[in-house]
């Protein structure tokens, strides 16, 4: 290292470097990595680390760099860098692939699938606030899906019903007046009622009729009706 | 919910599509719910359509007749080719395709399930049934219209497209494709419910019942619930909002078209009984004249004689006699097999029935009128049960198969349902449970709780949380649900005609069983014939007993040589000496023996009967015996009662009494009091005796009797219950009791052996049998390798009778051993334990088995050396000579009096020693511990303390609370009564105590001694390793 530095940015340069050489040795022995980082010797003998990881076994330089960018805008060093150590420590002779749905998106160059938008996501969100959405099997809305880590499977097929693309964190209670209901507007019916009476034995039992709806100044609403109190209605969701 | 909208009062519904609790884990309710919800919501009929199972039929049957309703009678299938549909009868005939239909998938699976595809559909397609077909909400038009096409070819005319709006989010799509195929095609549609429960509160349960169905829990479901609880019988008005009008008259349409009611089915008796040349009434005749000579030679007692001629016409009139022949043929089998029987039911006791050897009570010896037990009005089959020797009951069974064949003869099935035990077990698990947490709750219930509530609190569980309320809940509501059918214990059903054309017959668990789908009660209410085979263990024993006596006796004895009417024999019994005795023995009967004093063949029927839990209930005891005594003066309310109750002295003691009351006091037809007897019999089940209180009552009162007679006799009807005991098995039950008793009386040593030799049965174990034999003077003999045979055996020597225990009696001795161990004897006697093993090569373990019961004591010493000498064995070698003169002297202890007898104990059940207590007395003694004979010497009231070995406990319904305990000790029993106040207190050991120190009250009456528990002690370690099972009875 020239120089002692606090400025990650002045390191981009040699990253940059170490990350082609790395790229070359991979297209050299034809394999691929999912992760690799970078180990940084600090002042005082304090040592610090930024872990990539990928999605899929990839060899493209400029993937690599961009993530390590997006990763390093959120490290601040304890202490100005003295050295900077690259380490593979496996290596795949094939690009992984993906059976999810996305991938094909994807098209042949890596760059811009589902998989990178999750690795930038997670890289700069941190892995616990970029998460999946997976669907549970419960009827009830609320409990019909679970959070799992970014890009893991979605399994457990869902139900056969048509559920809406947002999901209201809490039903919001619909103005009622003279057996009209009112959103943002109007609600007109569109479809229903789905009746859905589940869920007693963990304490969480509803009693609802759902129906899909419409209202000219915000689109297709997922409302309901509580059987408990046929009186109040609710937002529930939101068709894409 | 408003019914009486006017909309619904116009608009017709039948609900054609609805399976009840008999489609096991999927329907929530039980026929009897639906079809009284169904009126209830002004339905012009229901179908009941359980899944290929005619198993809740009878009882929606009965439910719908009493309502007012029609009932449709159907079933649902799902084929393998996944084909969803239910089939309806139209008339008898299809009634029969469509029973068979279920017989076939029924049989072609293993039990509890049926399999159906096109090919068998298309073989054994049910003619003359309407068919709705269910098509999959999800499924593709292609596969509609292949689908029905299909079925369309079987039911060109009679096939429906069913639709079930079930507010599922795209019931309107549902409805048009639908439409569109049914137009297409020109087929009808109908509405219906897929209907699981009768109320929308049932689904907690029905999403229970769907989680114990597969084996997860609640939480664990998922979309396997049903996401809504639409499929229960909906309002009319409900309905008129779901579905267009045409779609709920077509229900009416085909309700018209189902005219079969399951009132039409009548049994056909096999015919082949007859011979060509005579007809049934003639025949009948003919062998009742050639028994009744058999009975009474040429002269018959002319009372006799017109009471058979009475009976013949009744039983011509009402068509029985081919039930008799029926009867009458099993029992010739048994008999000329050598096979002890005997009738009993309300038609057994009859003087026909003595003729044709169905029974051995005498018309002479009572007063029996055949009419209380075939009525002209009631036209409800007679019912005789018969009892075979339990250990030869199966040849029965078997030669009913091969007469009759497989389709015309089946068992009754018995319905399994939901006790609290199951009931806890499964819910707990539905509900996520931890086992441990289960388990810990099935024990806070225990086996006598009713009140669940009060019990789990009392266990430290906190009855309001949320968890233990649902738990508690869905306990209540499971329990009595049905869970599987089972093989009745011998209920057979013989028809002329294959049985498929009445029921359904499904595989048992048993191989080469099958069950009909209906139960006795079901029979019953159809008014179907039935034929109990059962078992009974003392007619085992009896026979035994009476072929052992005739190998010593001059004089030939059978059951009907026996003299009657013995005064030593119920001198005898007036002692509550009678254990081993037939039904007299328990701890109840022999504490009324001492108080009821029988002197006569009727008062023991008497005795059998009054100690049951109907006239305990009823209150009926201390009455019948202060007449009996003289303490209180015999009166009767009215003439008319006197009649009934004469024999009883005025107090009601038997089922028929009660029924004969009924008529005479309140006015009921005989129709009406069979209905109550029924009622009798199944209160408990389902309730519905309050419209008969007000009619007695009311009735009773009408003909001016006492308000308090009158509920003293509606007291005894509900007290009756399940446990009425009628008149007529008593007899029967009474003549069994004499007979042992004789033989007890008279040849102790036989009636033991005998006993011993049909085990297990009765009330007491074989070491209480054989200590009280040994009271008797009996001298019994151990065991013995060269000396006793496989069962025991009577031993003559000078005149007087021993008994030898027989290789029967050793533990863990295979039958297969025992028996090539006798043949090898044959030859020679064994010498000892290596030449024994080197002629039989017997096993190790039956070896072991043998020194562990002290058999070689006369050809090898104690038991250690024995096992010692058994251990030693090895595989003999041919070549070498005969070793057994160089026996090497073993340094072993010999074996204690105790280590003895607690090897005796758990080798063979008994010892032939000291009692255990024995050796313990010296130090009881010390602890001011008194024995069971010297509480006898105690004055009435006094407090005392005694000890003994817990032989039976028991804990019966009628006692609030109360458990008897018996207690052994060397010098006989004690009989201790524990409140249930006491029992909490000690409940931690109450239920597995094996020997009991109690301090009480000594209460002595009538001959009887009891101790009140005031203070409970467990000294089951003072036992050590003795191995002891008391007898439990709830």
């Amino acid at each position: 290292m020239g120089a002692e530095t606090f400025n990650y940015q002045l390191l981009l340069p040699d990253i940059e470097k170490m990350l082609r050489e790395l790229c070359t040795f991979l297209h050299t022995y034809d394999v691929y990595t999912h992760k690799f980082s970078f180990y940084f010797q600090h002042q005082h003998n304090i040592p610090s680390r930024a872990d990539v990881g990928l999605r899929q076994a990839l060899r493209d330089s400029e993937h690599f760099l961009e993530l390590i960018r997006t990763k390093m805008e959120y490290i601040s060093f304890p202490a100005p860098v003295i050295s900077i150590k690259l380490v593979v420590s496996k290596f795949h002779d094939y690009t992984t692939s993906s059976n999810d749905l996305f991938s094909k998106a994807g098209g042949t160059t890596n760059r811009g699938s589902i998989e990178t938008l999750l690795e930038q996501l997670s890289a700069r969100l941190g892995t616990h606030r970029a998460v999946g959405l997976r669907t549970h099997a419960d009827h009830r809305p609320e409990h019909a899906h679970r959070f799992v880590g970014a890009g893991e499977s979605s399994s457990s097929g869902g139900g056969k019903v048509l559920r809406p693309f947002w999901l209201l964190e809490k039903p919001e209670r619909l103005y009622r007046e003279k057996n009209r209901l009112y959103y943002k507007g109007l609600i007109k019916f569109l479809k229903g009622p789905e009746r859905l009476e589940s869920g007693w034995w963990d304490g969480e039992d509803i009693q609802r009729d759902y129906y899909i709806a419409t209202d000219t100044l915000a689109g297709n609403l997922w409302i309901y009706n509580d059987l408990g109190d046929r009186r109040k209605w609710y937002l529930h969701g939101l068709f894409g | 919910m408003d019914c009486s909208d006017k909309y619904s009062s116009t608009l017709g519904y039948a609900e054609l599509h609805c399976i009840s609790n008999f489609t096991f884990l999927r329907g929530a309710s039980h026929p009897e719910e639906l079809v009284r919800q169904a009126r209830r919501l002004n339905y012009s009929a229901i179908a009941l359509t359980d899944e290929c199972s005619m198993a809740g039929i009878v009882r929606a049957h009965s439910q719908a007749r009493e309502e007012g309703i029609k009932l449709i009678v159907g079933a649902e299938f799902y084929m393998q080719e996944g084909l969803h549909f239910v089939l309806l009868a139209t008339t008898k005939q299809s009634y029969a395709s469509l029973s068979k239909l279920i017989t076939v998938s029924r049989r072609k699976a293993e039990k509890g399930n049926y399999f159906l595809n096109r090919e068998i559909f298309s073989e054994h397609f049910p003619r003359g049934c309407l068919l709705i077909w269910l098509p999959e909400t999800g499924a593709e038009e292609k596969s509609d219209s292949e689908s029905l096409g299909y079925l369309k070819k079987h039911f060109p005319d009679s096939c429906w497209i069913g639709v079930e709006l079930l507010l599922n989010g795209s019931d309107k799509e549902y409805l048009a494709r639908l439409k569109n195929l049914g137009e297409e095609t020109r087929t009808p549609l109908c509405a219906c419910g897929d209907v699981h429960m009768h109320l929308r509160s049932r689904r907690f349960l029905q999403d229970t019942l769907t989680a114990i169905r597969l084996n997860r829990t609640l939480r664990e479901l998922g979309y396997a619930t049903h996401p809504n609880a639409e499929r229960h019988l909906r309002t009319k008005k409900q309905l008129t909002h779901i579905f267009p009008p045409e779609l709920m008259e077509e229900t009416l349409r085909i309700t018209e078209r189902c005219k079969f009611s399951l009132d039409e089915l009548k049994y056909e008796y096999p015919s082949e009984l007859v011979p060509e040349e005579h007809s049934p009434d003639s025949w009948l005749r003919h062998l009742v004249k050639e028994g009744s000579r058999k009975r009474w030679g040429k002269t018959i007692p002319v009372k006799v004689g017109r009471l058979i001629e009475h009976e013949l016409k009744l039983i011509n009139e009402l068509h029985y006699e081919q039930y008799f022949l029926t009867v009458h043929d099993l029992v010739k089998f048994a008999r000329t097999n050598g096979i002890l029987c005997q009738g009993r039911g309300s038609a057994a006791n009859s003087s026909v029935c003595y003729c044709l050897g169905i029974t051995e009570v005498d018309p002479e010896r009572m007063d029996l009128l055949f009419e209380r037990f075939i009525s002209r009005e009631r036209n409800e089959p007679p019912d005789i049960d018969v009892d075979f020797e339990h250990e030869r009951r199966e040849e029965v069974i078997q030669y009913v198969y091969k007469k009759y064949g497989r389709d015309r003869a089946a068992l009754t099935a018995t319905v399994i349902t939901y006790r609290l035990r199951s009931a806890i077990r499964d819910v707990g698990k539905a509900l996520g449970m931890e086992l441990a947490q289960v388990q810990r709750l099935n024990k806070a219930i225990a086996w006598w709780d009713k009140d669940v509530s009060a019990r789990l609190s009392a266990a430290g569980f906190s009855i309001n949380s949320p968890l233990i309320q649902k738990f508690i809940y869905l306990i209540s509501e499971l329990l009595g649900f049905p869970r599987h059918l089972s093989q009745h214990v011998g209920g057979f059903v013989i028809n002329d005609k294959p049985l498929f054309n009445l029921v359904p017959v499904e595989n048992a668990s048993m191989p080469g069983r099958t069950v009909i789908q209906w139960e006795k009660h079901d029979l019953e209410a159809l008014g179907l014939l039935k034929i109990d085979v059962l078992s009974l263990g003392m007619l085992t024993a009896i026979r035994k007993a009476i072929a052992l006596v005739n190998s010593y006796s001059s004089d030939f004895l059978s059951m009907q040589t026996i003299p009657p009417e013995d005064p030593g024999v119920y001198k005898m019994m007036q002692k509550a000496d009678t254990i081993g005795v037939f039904q007299i023995e328990s701890r109840a009967q022999m504490s009324m023996l001492p108080r009821l004093k029988p002197e006569s063949y009727y008062d023991l029927v008497i005795q059998i009967a009054i100690v049951r839990p109907g006239p305990i209930q009823g209150e009926m005891v201390h009455p019948y015996l202060s007449r009996r005594s003289g303490r209180e003066a015999v009166s009767y309310p009215s003439q008319a009662v006197k009649t009934v109750l004469e024999r009883t002295l005025g107090v009601p003691i038997f089922q028929e009494q009660v029924m004969q009351l009924a008529i005479v006091a309140a006015g009921f037809t005989p129709g009406e009091a069979d209905q109550l007897r029924r009622c009798m019999a199944a209160w408990n089940r389902k309730g519905g005796l309050e419209k008969f209180q007000i009619k007695l009552l009311q009735g009773m009162k009408q003909r001016g009797y006492s308000e308090s007679f009158a509920e003293q006799i509606f007291k005894q009807i509900k007290g009756f219950g399940e446990y009425g005991f009628p008149e007529s098995h008593s007899a029967s039950f009474a003549l069994l009791a004499y007979v042992s008793s004789w033989l007890k009386c008279y040849h102790p040593a036989a009636f033991t052996c005998a006993l011993l030799n049909s085990q297990p049965m009765g009330f007491y174990a074989p070491s209480q049998l054989v200590q009280d034999a040994s009271r008797h003077g009996v001298t019994i003999l151990p065991v013995d390798i060269n000396k006793s045979d496989y069962d025991c055996t009577l031993v003559r020597y000078n005149n007087n009778t021993e008994l030898r225990l027989g290789l029967r009696m050793v533990k863990g001795l295979s039958e297969n051993g025992a028996r090539t161990l006798l043949k090898i004897r044959e030859q020679a006697l064994f010498r000892n334990i290596s030449q024994l093993y080197a002629a039989t090569g017997l096993s190790k373990k039956d070896l072991e088995s043998l020194a562990d019961a002290d058999v070689f004591n006369s050809i090898s010493g104690d038991r250690y050396r024995s096992y010692w000498e058994v251990l030693g064995l090895t595989p003999p070698l041919p070549l070498l000579p005969d070793e057994d003169e160089k026996k090497t002297e073993l340094l072993l202890p010999k074996p204690s009096e105790a280590v003895n007898i607690l090897g005796d104990y758990a080798s063979t059940g008994l010892s032939l020693r000291r009692h255990p207590l024995a050796l313990l007395r010296e130090e009881l003694d010390k602890h001011q511990i008194v024995t069971a004979n010297s509480l006898w010497e105690l004055k009435n009231n006094s407090i005392a303390k005694t000890l003994g070995i817990v032989t039976c406990r028991q804990r019966p319904g009628t006692a609030s609370g109360v458990m008897f305990f018996t207690l052994e000790d060397e010098t006989g029993f004690i009989n201790v009564v524990i409140w249930a106040s006491l029992i909490n207190e000690y409940r931690h050991f109450i239920n597995t105590v094996k020997l009991l120190e109690v301090s009480g009250t000594v209460q002595k009456q009538d001959g009887v001694l009891h101790l009140l528990a005031k203070n409970l002690s467990d000294r089951s370690s003072w036992l050590g390793k003795l191995q002891l099972h008391s007898r439990d009875f709830c």
